[in-house]
C-alpha cells in the first residue's frame, strides 16, 4: 500500500498539530488545556511523520533529540521553581508579571506558565523517545 | 447514572486482574491498561460526578455552581501520562525479554533465571 | 619537601586537619575551665524539634582534646607508617572524617545530630578496618564491627527517641531533671536501649568480640579509633547520659555488672594471644570494662575516677599501639616471643614502652597507677562493692603481666630471630609514643597541671561541681596494699609467660563464646530469610498476584462488611447515551479476555480507552478527555508497534480449572471494587475542603481560571515536578532498554 495518502496528510497535519498544541499550551492557564496534552499532542506530530515516512525522516524534522527535549524541559521547570527563591519567596512561588502586547491586549505572565512549558517539553520528549527508538530498532 | 459508573469500575478492575493473572505477558500488560482506567475512574468518582467544568467564568472571581472535583481531575491527569509511560516500559521489557527467550510466557521467564 | 617529588610531600596536607582542631580548641579552655559550657545551634528539622546543636562542656573538651591531640600525633605517625601503601589518599580522607564525626559525636547537645555522628564513626572505622580490602581477614574483621556498633547504633537511637519524647526536648543538657523521666514507664527501654549502644561501641561483653578483631586494620587506626577514642564513645555517652538518668532503675546496678565482666572476660582473654596488637586490644577491652563499672557505681569519687582512668589509658595505649606498630614495621612480627634485645638497635622505642608500660601497669609514678588507686579507692571502702576489688585485683594483674611482657620480652634478652635486621624507627613514628609516654608519667609528677581538666570533665559528668585530686600518695590502707600485691602477682605471671615463651592461657580457652553465637546467627539469617520468603513470596508472578488479590478483597471487603457504610445503589435511571458509553466499556473490557487475536485486543483496549475520554467529556472534565484521547492514539499505535513483533500472543494457557478460580477471584474484587466507588460517590456531597481552597483561590491569587491546570502547574506544583521526572526517567529506562543489549549465548 502506498502510503501516498498517509505521507500528504501527515505534510500538511504536522505543523496544524504544533500549532494547535502551542495553542492548548498557551491558553492552558484559562481555558482547556495545559502542557500535558499540549505535549502529548505534538509528539503524535511526528509520530504522524515518523509512520508516514520513517524514523530518521522524523528525526530530522524534528532536528534535536528527543532525550534533549525531555532534559531541556526537565531544567525549564526546575528553573522556574527556583527563581521565586532567588526572590527570596518559597520555593514554587508563582512570580507573576504583566505584559501589553500590540493587538491582542493585556497579558499576564508568570512562572507557573514557563513550569508548564518544561512540562510539554518533557512529555514531548518522552513519547517521542520512547516511539523513535521503538520504531527505528 | 449514580448506579452505572461503579459497575463500569468493577468490570474494569475485574477484567484487569484477571488479565494480570494469565501466563502470557502481552495479557498482562493489557491487564495493566484496565486496572488504569478502573483506577482513574475511582478517583474520579470519589470527587463525585457533576457535569459543570471547574473553570471559572470570565468576570467571576470563583466558580458561582458547584463543579466537578479541579483536584480528583489534576491527579488523574498526570497518572494518565504516567502510566502510559509504565506502559511503554513495561511493554519494551516485555519484549525485550520476549526477544531473549523467544516467548511471553512467564512460566518460561521463570525458567530463564539462574 | 625541597625535591617536591617526595611520595610523602601532599599528606602533610592531611595534618593540618587535627592540628586546625586542636588549636581552635585550645583558646576556650578558660572557659570551659571555669565551669562554663559554650553553646551554638541552628535550625535542622524544625517542624521536629531537632537542632544543629553544639555544645562545649568539660567532659567534651577533654574528649575533643583527646581526638584532635591524640589525632594530630596519629597523623603524623600513620604519614610514615602507610607510606609505600596503595589507597593513602582513601585511608587519610577516611581518618579525617572520622575525626570530625567523632568530634561531632563529643559536642553534639541534640540526640539525632549525635546519633549520626555516631552512626559516621561506625561507618569510618568500617573502611578503616577493612583499608587493606584484599586480605579476607579486613574484610570479615570489618564487616563484623559494622554489623556489632551498627545494630547497637539503632538500639541507641531508640533508646535517645524515647527518651525526648519522655523528656519533650531533644538537647541533651535540657534532658537531666526532666519531670516524670524516672517514673515514665519507657524509662527502661531507654536505658536498655542506651546501654545495649554503648556496650556495643564500647566493646562491652558479650559484644566485645569485635574489637580483638578489628586489628586487622593499620595501625594507626588501632592506636586511634580502637583504643584511644571511637571506643571511649559508649563511654563518653554513658557520662554524657550519667546525669539523666542516674536515677532510673537499673542503669547504675547493670553498668556495674557489665562493666565488671568485661574487665574479667577481657584481660582473662588477653592471655590467650601471641600477637601483641591482640594482647592490647583485650586489655583494651578489659579497661573499657573497668570504666564502665566505675560509671556505674556512679559516685562523685567513681566519676573523678573514671576521668583519671580514661585519660590514663588513652596516653599509655595509644603509645603502646603505635610502638608495637613501629617494632611490627620494623621486624615483621608483632609475636614478642620471636623478638628480643631490641633495645641496642631501638632505644627510644625501648624507653617509651618501659614508660608507657609502667603506666599500663597500674605502677608508680604514673597516671595508670593513680586511675587504679582511685578505682580501687572506690570499690574497697563501700562493703556492697568489694567484689568489685577482686576483679579489679585480678584485670590488675593480667595487665601487670602483659605490660611486661609488651615492655620486656622484645627488647631485652638474648636477640631473637626476627630482630636480626631490626632499626630504630623514624623520628616520626617516635613522636607520638614519645609523647604520650611522657604525657603518661608527667601529670602524675605535676599533678596541677591537668587537676582543671579533669575536675571540668568530672564535673559535667557528675551534674555538679567537682575537684580531681591528683596525688600519687593516697595513705597506707587497702587499696595500695591491693595495688602491690597486684603488681607482685602480675611479675609472678609475667614470669610463668617467659618460662613458656608462649601465651599463658590455651588458644582454646574456654571454649565458644558470644563470637561463635554471632557467627552462627550471621549464617542463619540469610538461611531464615531465604526460608521465609519462600513462604511468603509466591515462586510465580501470577501466584502473588493472586494472593495479593484475595488479601485485598477479604481485608477491605470484610472492613467496609463489619463497619460499613453500606454502598447506596444510586439511581440507575439515565440517559441512553449515558447508558450506552457505559455498556460500551463493559462489553470492550469482557471482549479483552475473551479475545485471542492480539490485534483485536488492542482494537478494543482502544474502544475501552474511548468510553472512558467519553466519561470524563459527560462529567465535566475536558482537561482529562483532550488527554485521555491523545493518549489512547499514542497508546494503541505503541500496542499495535510493539506487538507485531511478537510472533505469537500465548505460548502455554493455564488449565480450564485454574482460569475459572482466577475469573471467581478477579470477580470478586470487581464487586468490592463496585461497592468501594458506590461508597466513595455517595458518601460526601459536594467538595473535599481543599477542592473548594483551590476553586476559591484559583483566580485571586494564582491567575488562573482553569482550575484543574492551576493545581498541576502552581498549587501542586513540585507533586508535577517529580511526575515530569518519573516520566524522563521511564523514558530513558525505555532508550536503555532498547540500547543495551545483553549478550545472547556469547555472541554479540
Amino acid at each position: 500500500m502506498s502510503p501516498l495518502i498517509l505521507r500528504t496528510a501527515s505534510d500538511l497535519l504536522r505543523p496544524l498539530l504544533l500549532l494547535f498544541s502551542i495553542f492548548l499550551l498557551l491558553r492552558g492557564h484559562q481555558e482547556p488545556g495545559g502542557g500535558f496534552v499540549g505535549g502529548l499532542i505534538a509528539a503524535c506530530a511526528y509520530v504522524l511523520h515518523a509512520i508516514a515516512y520513517d524514523v530518521a525522516g522524523a528525526r530530522r524534522a524534528l532536528s534535536i533529540d528527543p532525550k534533549t527535549l525531555t532534559g531541556t524541559g526537565l531544567a525549564v521547570a526546575l528553573s522556574s521553581a527556583l527563581l521565586s527563591v532567588t526572590l527570596g519567596k518559597d520555593l514554587m512561588t508563582g512570580v507573576w508579571g504583566k505584559a501589553e502586547l500590540p493587538f491582542f491586549g493585556p497579558l499576564e505572565l508568570g512562572t507557573p506558565m514557563i513550569f508548564d512549558v518544561g512540562v510539554y517539553l518533557v512529555v514531548m520528549g518522552t513519547v517521542l523517545t520512547v516511539f523513535l527508538e521503538l520504531r527505528g530498532d | 447514572m449514580g448506579a452505572w459508573v461503579p459497575v463500569v469500575i468493577g468490570v474494569l478492575y475485574a477484567t484487569g486482574f484477571y488479565l494480570m493473572m494469565r501466563r502470557s505477558i502481552v495479557r498482562m500488560i493489557m491487564g495493566l491498561v484496565l486496572l488504569s482506567h478502573g483506577t482513574n475512574l475511582l478517583i474520579f468518582v470519589s470527587g463525585g460526578l457533576r457535569d459543570v467544568v471547574p473553570i471559572i467564568e470570565v468576570g467571576a472571581r470563583a466558580p458561582s455552581r458547584p463543579t466537578a472535583d479541579p483536584l480528583a481531575q489534576a491527579m488523574i491527569l498526570t497518572a494518565i501520562v504516567i502510566s502510559f509511560a509504565v506502559l511503554a516500559f513495561a511493554l519494551v521489557l516485555a519484549y525485550r525479554s520476549y526477544e531473549n527467550i523467544g516467548s511471553d510466557d512467564v512460566d518460561e521467564l521463570r525458567a530463564e533465571e539462574p | 619537601m625541597a625535591s617536591g617529588k617526595s611520595p610523602h610531600a601532599p599528606s602533610w596536607l592531611w595534618v593540618l586537619a587535627p592540628f586546625m582542631a586542636s588549636a581552635a580548641l585550645l583558646p576556650s579552655y578558660p572557659v570551659i575551665g571555669s565551669g562554663n559550657g559554650l553553646t551554638w545551634s541552628a535550625p535542622w528539622v524544625p517542624g521536629l524539634g531537632f537542632q544543629y546543636a553544639l555544645r562545649l562542656d568539660g567532659l567534651s573538651f577533654l574528649f575533643a582534646m583527646l581526638i584532635s591531640g591524640i589525632g594530630l600525633l596519629i597523623f603524623i605517625y600513620a604519614r610514615t607508617y602507610m607510606a609505600g601503601e596503595p589507597g593513602r589518599v582513601r585511608f587519610f580522607s577516611w581518618l579525617t572524617v572520622f575525626m570530625a564525626s567523632m568530634l561531632g559525636l563529643v559536642l553534639s547537645d541534640d540526640v539525632l545530630l549525635l546519633f549520626v555522628c555516631w552512626e559516621l564513626t561506625s561507618v569510618s572505622s568500617y573502611f578503616l578496618i577493612g583499608h587493606r580490602h584484599r586480605e579476607e581477614g579486613s574484610r570479615a574483621a570489618a564487616h563484623q564491627a559494622l554489623m556489632v556498633t551498627g545494630i547497637g547504633g539503632l538500639a541507641l537511637l531508640c533508646g535517645l527517641l524515647i527518651l525526648s519524647s519522655i523528656t519533650g526536648t531533644t538537647r541533651l543538657s535540657e534532658m537531666a531533671g526532666a519531670p516524670g523521666l524516672l517514673g515514665n514507664p519507657l524509662t527502661p527501654a531507654a536505658v536498655v536501649l542506651i546501654l545495649a549502644g554503648c556496650c556495643t561501641k564500647s566493646a562491652q561483653w558479650p559484644f566485645h568480640f569485635w574489637l580483638p578483631n578489628a586489628m586487622a586494620a593499620p595501625t594507626p587506626v588501632s592506636a586511634y579509633l580502637h583504643s584511644s577514642t571511637m571506643v571511649k564513645a559508649g563511654v563518653y555517652l554513658a557520662l554524657r547520659c550519667h546525669p539523666i538518668l542516674s536515677g532510673a532503675p537499673g542503669w547504675g546496678c547493670a553498668l556495674a555488672w557489665l562493666g565488671a565482666a568485661t574487665a574479667l572476660a577481657g584481660t582473662v582473654s588477653a592471655l590467650r594471644e601471641r600477637d601483641m596488637k591482640r594482647q592490647l586490644a583485650y586489655l583494651t577491652v578489659g579497661a573499657l570494662g573497668t570504666l564502665m563499672l566505675l560509671i556505674g557505681l556512679g559516685s562523685e569519687k567513681a566519676l573523678q575516677a573514671v576521668v583519671v582512668y580514661l585519660v590514663a589509658h588513652a596516653l599509655y595505649k595509644g603509645s603502646l599501639f603505635m610502638l608495637v606498630g613501629g617494632v611490627d614495621h620494623a621486624t615483621g612480627t608483632r609475636d614478642a616471643s620471636e623478638l628480643g634485645g631490641l633495645r641496642k638497635v631501638m632505644p627510644i622505642t625501648a624507653g617509651c614502652a618501659m614508660a608507657a608500660a609502667v603506666s599500663l601497669a597500674g605502677a608508680p609514678p604514673s597516671m595508670g597507677f593513680i586511675g587504679k588507686e582511685s578505682l580501687l579507692g572506690v570499690v574497697w571502702p563501700a562493703t556492697p562493692d568489694r567484689l568489685y576489688a577482686l576483679v579489679a585485683y585480678l584485670s590488675g594483674t593480667i595487665m601487670a603481666a602483659l605490660a611486661l611482657w609488651v615492655a620486656l620480652r622484645p627488647f631485652w634478652g638474648p636477640t631473637g630471630k626476627a630482630s636480626a635486621k631490626a632499626h630504630e624507627s623514624a623520628w616520626s613514628l617516635l613522636c607520638g609514643p614519645v609523647v604520650l609516654s611522657v604525657g603518661s608519667i608527667l601529670p602524675a609528677l605535676v599533678p596541677g597541671s591537668v587537676e582543671g581538666l579533669l575536675s571540668a570533665a568530672a564535673s559535667s559528668a557528675l551534674g555538679r561541681s567537682t575537684h580531681v585530686h591528683l596525688s600519687l600518695w593516697h595513705g597506707w590502707g587497702p587499696p595500695l596494699w591491693i595495688g602491690l600485691a597486684a603488681l607482685a602477682t602480675g611479675w609472678a605471671l609475667y614470669g610463668i609467660a617467659r618460662r613458656k615463651d608462649a601465651p599463658v592461657l590455651r588458644a582454646d580457652f574456654p571454649g565458644p563464646g558470644p563470637e561463635a553465637l554471632y557467627t552462627a546467627c550471621m549464617k542463619a539469617l540469610p538461611e531464615a530469610a531465604a526460608r521465609v520468603t519462600l513462604c511468603t513470596q509466591a515462586d510465580r508472578l501470577r501466584d502473588a498476584i493472586r494472593t495479593f488479590v484475595v488479601v485485598l478483597t477479604l481485608a477491605v471487603g470484610g472492613t467496609l462488611a463489619v463497619r460499613g457504610p453500606w454502598p447506596a445503589l444510586g439511581s440507575i435511571a439515565a440517559h441512553p447515551h449515558e447508558i450506552w458509553i457505559c455498556v460500551l466499556i463493559i462489553v470492550t473490557a469482557i471482549a479483552a479476555i475473551r479475545l485471542a487475536e492480539r490485534f483485536a485486543i488492542v482494537a478494543v483496549l482502544g474502544a475501552t480507552g474511548l468510553g472512558v475520554t467519553m466519561i470524563f467529556v459527560l462529567y465535566g472534565a475536558p482537561d482529562l478527555a483532550m488527554t485521555q484521547f491523545a493518549v489512547e492514539t499514542l497508546t494503541v499505535i505503541l500496542l499495535a508497534l510493539v506487538l507485531h513483533r511478537f510472533s505469537m500472543l500465548e505460548t502455554g494457557r493455564s488449565s480450564s480449572g485454574q482460569r475459572a478460580v482466577d475469573l471467581f477471584v478477579a470477580s470478586c474484587l470487581g464487586v468490592l471494587m463496585w461497592a468501594l466507588a458506590s461508597v466513595a460517590l455517595h458518601g460526601r456531597q459536594g467538595l473535599s475542603a481543599s477542592s473548594q481552597y483551590f476553586s476559591e483561590t484559583s483566580l485571586v491569587s494564582a491567575h488562573g481560571r482553569n482550575i484543574v491546570n492551576v493545581i498541576i502547574v502552581d498549587f501542586r506544583g513540585i507533586d508535577t515536578m517529580g511526575e515530569i521526572t518519573v516520566l524522563a526517567v521511564a523514558g530513558i529506562g525505555v532508550y536503555a532498554l532498547l540500547k543495551a543489549r545483553l549478550p545472547k549465548d556469547g555472541q554479540r
